[in-house]
């Protein structure tokens, strides 16, 4: 069954582009702080020079190299992004799953209160509550983000399961007796499964853009380097105003290429897997 | 409208007031609870400014705080406090601010708020326009070059973060070219009146933030009312139309039209997003708006301004909610015929 | 529906441009009479003293205090005053110029004073602030004359001056009736109708809204017939988000008068050739202003050893934290606290004793090995993870470091500390969290380490550093706050002696007792000086000339921020002009105006 989902994916040229793309970031951010070990947070040499030999990417205000920034950065950009995509993913299962099975007044309980999540904008609150907490890890971060940014998928995922439910073969196995936990393991969730992947990329794409937004905002990780804290040192000293490329480009052209090629491997995706959206 | 379709129509209005009044109360309380539930001194910032300002012997602090302490403390029970802080709220009373102490928080934001308006509406709307325009037009013409190019410089586009297309604005067009001001919502030295060099100014400082909003916003728009359009094509009620031989023309108007329902609701969705990411961008061009108070309050505790100013922007995304649920309301014809409630 | 959204944009354009006040005439401020200052980066609060912190300028510009201190003349400036006399040990009058008068015409009073004292005290905050510690009465004698009277139980001269000569009056005509009204109307009054402003300085304000406080200078102030008037006709504090915005402004001449830390600021005339200018045109460039510590608290039982404090004294790489990240703004402070680099100052240190101390020039230096053997002498064996165990067996941490996030200087050094102390087998964590928790922790006294800043040059130094690190009187149990004493050091003899300082007039005899305090405080090592913190001024001749500088030192303070560098203002000249420096910024002596100190403390050692 994989072999059948997976072999079509590969006749996608989009598909392959944004694979490779996101699959060498991966491999950057694993493997680039291993080769290149300098401490990112040590004074590397004489502040603020261009890109040169010894500094690739060039150093930063207080000396700072910034190749083994944006590398660590990476690393913990798309660390705090799985996370959150973890965090946000088991929520909307949870509370979309549990939804549509339980029906009646749970159901009404629980999308009222999706419903109220989704419509109080997210970013204020994450910026709302980050500012309340004066140490703030990267986990704690993912924290934030991830129990902010799943109300949309519990929706989607009860809305798909209601008309499977719906459906006939279900309704044989309640007769047969099996109870809802295992028709749900066994039954539903294959059938969602394509979808879940798809929002699971979405959410890495959200935490990772959120993380950026709230650093910039100066409620980012109080320890460690992520590409968004990159970001917002260039801002506050100025680089972009002086002329300081090195500095906010590559952190910035890291983040667009990493959220881009995943959103174009869920494109891909939709189109083979969504018969509507397959070629005439 | 006809006079049947009344009801309806302000029952569903009604039922969506109602909820985000809901929503509303519980956003103010959130807001009212965390800076209650995570201890700390919100009056360091101000006290460790009058200890570096040269007055630093230890009785004017100890006083000062004293006489602070008294004023922002908190003695009675946290529910009094609810009360009172609802009550306040009721009256448009949103506190003193404690790094702008003795003003008031409302009077500190209120020069910053029409800028943010200035900047965010008109933004958002182009981007919402153009955005929906070229998706409709990629959509209907599937499988072109057209379609392609649309498509994936959306996909890019789209991830690109507002304040990081304004950043790389910022440096070609004013550090490199030097054609746009590089920061600012006017230029030094100007007083803010009704004159011609005064409105110039404001307009051509408005240029650069202005596109980075509507470039970064665009992408998400198009793609959106792609996928919609080819949804509709591919619908039972347009290959009908198509077979019994309407003209394309006419049957992608029917098609824009239905898709432009769920992409009104995308916006009232999106208006929460749209703000977070103004409000970077401000930050960015040091554009003299609510980002940049929030800027300011975050960085300095000022835990009244900082709710004060949530209480604000959230009263404002839901007051835009409910504006769009009602032209929403108007234009959906379910609601308007009195069939059922649009999804 | 596109031209529904030209409406809207329209509307929100007219809209933006009525709120904003448009009854102004002029359209924008002629740069050549405007002075820009980066004096301060928080927005407008309030133009009134009574607040806990009031907007840049009224201190500075609007509001002038009886005397304005130099610190580098060690002299004082009458400014409302005209003189001052000594009744008795414990009595002084001062005499308030005949020709002063508020900017509505009404004279400035002995009255006046009195009420600012008496309102402060009613109110809590305000001018004065604390005042009734030291002094007994502050009373009218006639309508120009005003008299203090010291507190019979606490001589304190330091602060008896310091409160009497540096008060900044408030005109009673417009106070009292607040008064009346409560405590909180006089708290609540901001003072921001340009119209209705009472001010005894050459300013007032003349335009504000967030971005820009502006003020404009009053031509027929009263002060023209002895002091002239100041040069810029407007002074336009912009406000900043935060320093690097500042800076590249300040770079690009928008603005010509900053006191704002410049990370590597001798490129900007050694490579950029721009016309910018500090105090010194070579390292440290900068004025001291302070002495920055390193706060050990008694609160980890660990750390009250003085031999460890010892030891992490020579661990410190003194030299190295202040080249690579401070950029050489400052010197290594004299282990006495006492700021050797003014003149003034040197003769409170005991240089022969702090030579046998801490060797060579007096000034402990970096130096591992004898670190390790304080260390290893007192009993401290390394464990098998290379950290000290301490003589009743506990492990020498883990002990954390920490300053504000966001300090980037600062926290290198503090990185620097941490890997020094490290390397003498203590466990030492940087940690670097949220202002406001670092603050609490360092007024509470609950931490390890901590690099915090104390006082800086007065003519009360050295005692003002000493009292604010070591009094016992500031002593408050750990978990309460108290700005003061951060580490919680409680000696008694350290409390009497400084007291006998307080109350000391003869210099010699205030020098004996710094030598006994200086004893102290190298055996117990309640703190560990680290460096002295820069005055941050720098100029732009782009548009002004004429600026104070080590070769043309004709005043100082000089940063805008410093609420004693309004002459400043009077000696500076427009681009193409000869700037001309006032007489009065002189000591009499020298023909100028300025009182010395010790003429003040003779005259009351003199009297009964």
């Amino acid at each position: 069954m994989w072999k059948a989902m997976i072999r079509p994916l590969f006749k996608s040229p989009k598909f392959i582009v944004g694979m490779t793309i996101f699959l060498l970031i991966v491999l950057m951010a694993i493997f680039g702080p291993i080769l290149y070990p300098k401490d990112p947070t040590s004074f590397a040499g004489m502040p603020e020079q261009p890109p040169s030999k010894e500094y690739p990417l060039g150093t930063d205000t207080y000396g700072g190299d910034l190749l083994a920034k944006v590398l660590n950065g990476t690393r913990s950009s798309l660390y705090v992004g799985f996370l959150v995509a973890i965090i946000s993913m088991s929520i909307g299962l949870l509370v979309g799953i549990f939804s549509a099975m339980k029906g009646g007044i749970v159901d009404e309980l629980l999308m009222s209160f999706t419903n109220i999540v989704l419509t109080i904008p997210s970013i204020l609150l994450a910026i709302l509550i980050a500012s309340y907490l004066r140490i703030r890890s990267l986990e704690v971060i993912a924290v934030i983000l991830g129990i902010l940014s799943w109300p949309w998928f519990a929706r989607a995922i009860r809305a798909q399961l209601m008309s499977l439910i719906n459906r006939e073969y279900v309704y044989l196995s309640r007769l047969a007796g099996y109870g809802d936990f295992r028709l749900a393991i066994e039954d539903l969730i294959p059938a969602i499964a394509t979808y879940t992947f798809m929002a699971f990329i979405l959410f890495i794409n959200g935490g990772i853009l959120g993380e950026a937004g709230l650093s910039l905002i100066g409620l980012g990780p109080t320890k460690g380097v992520t590409l968004g804290v990159v970001l917002q040192w260039a801002v506050l000293m100025e680089a972009v105003r002086r002329g300081l490329w090195w500095w906010f480009i590559p952190p910035g052209l890291v983040i667009v290429l990493l959220t881009s090629s995943l959103l174009i491997i869920t494109t891909a995706m939709d189109e083979v897997f969504n018969p509507k959206l397959r070629e005439r | 409208m006809p006079k049947t379709a009344l009801k309806p129509f302000l029952k569903y209005v009604g039922r969506r007031f109602f909820f985000l009044i809901l929503t509303y109360f519980v956003a103010i309380t959130i807001i009212f609870i965390l800076p209650r539930a995570i201890p700390g001194n919100p009056l360091s910032q101000l006290l460790s400014r009058i200890a570096v300002q040269g007055a630093a012997n230890p009785e004017t602090i100890s006083n000062v705080q004293k006489s602070l302490m008294e004023e922002f403390g908190v003695g009675k029970p946290i529910i009094v406090q609810y009360l009172s802080f609802l009550g306040r709220l009721f009256r448009g009373d949103l506190g003193t601010s404690i790094n702008f102490y003795p003003k008031k928080c409302l009077d500190v934001l209120a020069p910053f708020i029409p800028w943010t308006l200035f900047l965010l509406i008109p933004a958002t709307l182009t981007a919402w326009i153009i955005g929906n325009t070229l998706g409709a037009v990629a959509g209907n013409k599937r499988g072109t070059w057209m379609d392609n190019l649309v498509l994936n410089t959306s996909l890019v586009i789209s991830q690109i973060p507002y304040y990081w297309l304004g950043m790389l604005l910022i440096y070609t067009f004013s550090v490199k070219l030097g054609i746009f001001p590089t920061q600012g919502g006017y230029a030094q030295g100007l007083l803010p009146s009704f004159s011609f060099k005064f409105i110039t100014s404001v307009l051509y400082h408005y240029v650069l933030p202005f596109l980075s909003i509507v470039i970064a916003a665009i992408g998400g728009w198009a793609i959106g009312t792609r996928l919609l359009v080819i949804y509709e094509l591919d619908a039972d009620y347009t290959i009908f139309a198509v077979n019994l031989g309407m003209r394309d023309r006419t049957v992608f108007k029917y098609v824009f039209r239905n898709i432009l329902l769920p992409q009104i609701t995308g916006l009232a969705l999106n208006l929460g997003s749209a703000l977070g990411g103004a409000l970077i961008t401000e930050l960015i061009f040091n554009y003299p708006g609510t980002g940049y108070i929030l800027f300011r309050a975050l960085s300095t505790l000022d835990y009244p301004l900082i709710q004060a100013i949530f209480v604000i922007l959230i009263v404002a995304i839901y007051f835009a909610n409910f504006i769009v649920d009602f032209v929403y309301a108007i234009v959906d014809p379910r609601i308007r015929l009195g069939q059922g409630e649009g999804s | 529906m596109r031209g529904k959204i030209l409406g809207v944009f329209l509307s929100v354009l007219l809209l933006t441009l009525l709120l904003v006040p448009s009854t102004l005439g002029q359209v924008s401020l002629p740069r050549n009479e405007t002075l820009y200052t980066v004096g301060a980066l928080w927005s407008a609060t309030t133009w009134s003293l009574y607040a806990p912190s009031s907007t840049y300028g009224t201190e500075h510009f609007l509001y002038l205090p009886l005397f304005i201190y130099s610190n580098m003349k060690d002299g004082w400036l009458p400014v409302i005053a005209e003189s001052y006399q000594v009744v008795n040990r414990r009595t002084l009058r001062i005499k308030i110029r005949d020709i002063a008068k508020w900017s509505d015409g009404t004279p400035i009073t002995a009255q006046d004073v009195e009420f600012t004292f008496a309102c402060t005290k009613e109110v809590g905050i305000g001018p004065g602030n604390g005042w009734w510690d030291y002094i007994q009465s502050v009373k009218a004698v006639d309508s120009k004359t005003v008299e203090f009277v010291m507190r019979p139980d606490v001589v304190n001269y330091a602060s008896f001056l310091g409160y009497a000569l540096g008060i900044r009056p408030v005109p009673k005509h417009v106070y009292e009736p607040l008064l009346k009204k409560g405590v909180q109307a006089v708290k609540d009054f901001q003072n921001d109708d340009p119209a209705k402003q009472v001010v005894s300085g050459p300013y007032k304000l003349f335009y504000t809204d967030p971005n820009i406080v502006v003020y404009g200078r009053i031509d027929d102030w009263w002060g023209r017939a002895v002091f002239g008037l100041p040069v810029p006709k407007y002074i336009g504090n912009v406000i900043y988000r935060d320093n690097a915005v500042a800076n590249l402004d300040f770079e690009k001449g928008n603005a010509d008068w900053a006191g704002v830390f410049i990370p590597d600021v001798s490129s900007l005339w050694t490579q950029k050739r721009l016309p910018i200018g500090t105090w010194f045109k070579n390292k440290p460039y900068y004025m001291p202003d302070g002495v920055n510590l390193l706060y050990i608290s008694y609160y980890n039982p660990l750390l009250r050893d003085p031999n460890v404090r010892k030891a992490i004294a020579f661990a410190i790489p003194y030299k190295e934290m202040l080249d690579k990240a401070y950029f050489g703004y400052g010197n290594q402070a004299h282990p006495s606290m006492v700021i050797d680099d003014f003149e003034a100052y040197q003769e409170y240190i005991d240089r022969a004793y702090a030579r046998y101390v801490w060797g060579g020039d007096g000034k402990p230096k970096t130096d591992l090995k004898k670190a390790n053997e304080i260390l290893d002498k007192a009993g401290y064996k390394r464990g098998r993870d290379g950290i000290r165990i301490s003589p009743d067996g506990k492990r020498m941490g883990t002990f954390t470091i920490q300053v504000p996030n966001g300090w980037t200087d600062w926290m290198m050094m503090c990185e620097m500390m941490a890997a020094n102390m490290r390397a003498i087998g203590l466990d030492v964590k940087t940690e670097f969290p949220d202002f406001s928790v670092w603050w609490t922790r360092w007024t509470q006294g609950t931490f390890d380490f901590i690099l915090g800043w104390s006082a800086g040059p007065g003519f009360d130094h050295p005692w003002n550093v000493y009292r604010l690190v070591l009094d016992p009187a500031l002593y408050k149990p750990f978990g309460q706050d108290q700005y003061g004493n951060f580490q919680r050091y409680n000696n008694p003899e350290v409390g009497n002696i400084l007291k006998k300082i307080a109350a000391a007039l003869d210099p010699k005899v205030r020098r004996t007792l710094y030598f006994q305090l200086q004893r102290i405080v190298y055996r117990d090592l309640p703190v560990i000086p680290l460096f002295y913190g820069a005055h941050w001024y720098e100029y732009n001749e782009t548009h002004w000339v004429g600026w104070p500088n080590a070769e043309r030192p004709w005043w100082f303070p000089a940063a805008p921020w410093s609420n004693s560098a309004l002459p400043i203002l009077f000696g500076i000249a427009p681009k193409g002009q000869t700037p001309k420096v006032p007489a009065w910024v002189e000591l009499k002596a020298k023909g100028g105006l300025l009182i010395p100190t010790n003429d003040i403390l003779n005259a009351l050692s003199k009297a009964k």
